[in-house]
């Protein structure tokens, strides 16, 4: 568990993921953790999903800090908590809060949540996940156009695993880039990167095991290591394609370990 | 059979991920090419394959081992399932465009974001070099998708301010490469 202090030009960083349902927020966010430990910053894991049991954040980090039983007011109340925690004690974390009405949606409607946050020099960096479906924009539409939410530092991130067989992500993503939600969060400073599509993301997550694991076939709770053909796509997707995902985020977004952690984020990809 | 086994995966995706149906169903249509083989060879033991998947974790809709009479039903379903959405993927007219062949769009046609293509043609974005009237022609060679989204610079409003224009640039680039990499067919006219 970090509490590594930062210097004056690192902000702390709170990543929150937010969109519908099966959007990918929890994929998301388990890539990113795994790559930011990875890169040696050991942020902490917010699950205030109160839906997703099966696959949330939780399972694939035992050191997450998942929101008590409870309603919406109980998830409100523990997100209010953690990120009081956050200010304080200045570290990095990743929040899922999960999709439909949330502790976190309550909380942006009732408190004037980002000015609180990024008045406490912290830098919070909102995290649209959408698919190709255009309801997949409700979020962004909601969030930005009654000013609910729309942190300085957004990355609308363009899901590819979500888009059908058989069609392009160009295609697919045309209609969602040229809509009027994203182009005022586009001219709001909003920034947009697509999610690399793993075609065996489930069998990883399945069992239990890191992309790291999976692709250097790693064998956990006696279940059949990844075939030799899906350890090659998680080899590529997590050395190539997701360190290339990243790369498109600001550097200051990013909750790195190290200070040259985003030049060797860019060698890997090449 | 490698042929078939991935266009069956890439039909299988296309089935909705609903949580109403038990994690056993989802195997079962991930491996359907597998087990139709097996099935073909003789009687599925449905107690051995039971024991087996019960080993693995996998688990009926009420998160229980699966029992013999509900594997073989879960069975039964996802056959239908997976013939129901690959009559429907067949029944399908092969992807273009949407309805308008290269061939009739307007030689005057223009991507939404261009507005005027002159303007575009005099006002280069931001590191992305040179818009030209050619670059606005609908290549032969075009995605099988939308047209609007066949030429570069599609999602690019001349009027947005240049970090806007370098942003939209910047994603339809990810775009592109993800295509390439995911060999989006690019379907050659054969008119």
């Amino acid at each position: 568990m970090s509490n590594r202090k930062q210097t004056p030009e690192r902000l702390p960083i709170i990543w929150v993921a937010l969109g519908r349902q099966r959007v990918g927020k929890t994929a998301l966010l388990n890539s990113a953790v795994q790559f930011f430990r990875e890169s040696g910053n050991h942020v902490r894991v917010w699950n205030a999903d109160q839906q997703n049991k099966s696959h949330a954040i939780s399972q694939f980090f035992a050191d997450a800090e998942h929101v008590p039983e409870g309603g919406i007011e109980d998830a409100k109340v523990w997100i209010e908590g953690r990120l009081e925690d956050l200010i304080e004690h200045r570290y990095d974390a990743v929040l899922d809060v999960g999709g439909g009405a949330t502790g976190f949606t309550k909380l942006v409607q009732e408190v004037p949540l980002l000015e609180a946050i990024e008045g406490s020099s912290v830098r919070l960096v909102g995290l649209f996940c959408t698919g190709p479906e255009r309801a997949d924009l409700d979020y962004l539409e909601q969030y930005a156009e009654a000013e609910l939410f729309m942190p300085a530092a957004s990355m609308i991130v363009l899901n590819a695993g979500l888009v059908l067989s058989g069609r392009s992500a160009t295609g697919a993503f045309g209609p969602i880039l040229q809509h009027p939600a994203v182009k005022r969060a586009a001219k709001a400073g909003a920034r947009t990167a697509m999610l690399p599509h793993l075609a065996c993301m489930s069998q990883v997550t399945d069992r239990g095991l890191t992309f790291r694991e999976a692709m250097d076939g790693v064998q956990k709770h006696a279940a059949v290591p990844l075939s030799l053909f899906d350890r090659a796509r998680v080899n590529r997707w997590w050395t190539r394609e997701i360190p290339a995902f990243f790369d498109v985020f600001p550097r200051e977004w990013l909750p790195m370990g190290g200070s040259d952690a985003h030049a060797n984020l860019s060698v890997e990809t090449n | 059979m490698a042929r078939r086994s991935k266009d069956s995966k890439a039909i299988l995706r296309t089935l909705e991920r609903s949580d109403q149906r038990s994690p056993l169903f989802w195997w079962m249509v991930d491996h359907f090419d597998e087990i139709t083989a097996r099935s073909r060879r003789g009687r599925i033991s449905w107690a051995s394959f039971c024991a087996e998947v019960s080993r693995q974790g996998l688990t009926d809709r009420d998160g229980q081992p699966p029992a013999d009479a509900t594997a073989r039903k879960t069975w039964e379903r996802v056959r239908a399932a997976v013939q129901q959405t690959r009559a429907e993927e067949e029944a399908k007219p092969p992807p273009r465009p949407g309805s308008i062949y290269p061939s009739r769009i307007p030689k005057d046609w223009k991507p939404s974001g261009y507005r005027d293509a002159a303007q575009a043609a005099t006002k280069p974005p931001v590191g992305g070099g040179e818009i030209s009237p050619a670059r606005l022609a609908v290549r032969s060679g075009t995605d099988s998708t939308l047209a609007a989204t066949a030429v570069q610079g599609a999602f690019v409003d001349p009027e947005d301010p240049p970090e806007v224009q370098q942003m939209f640039l910047d994603i339809e680039a990810q775009l592109r490469r993800a295509d390439r990499y995911l060999g989006t067919p690019l379907k050659r006219r054969t008119e």
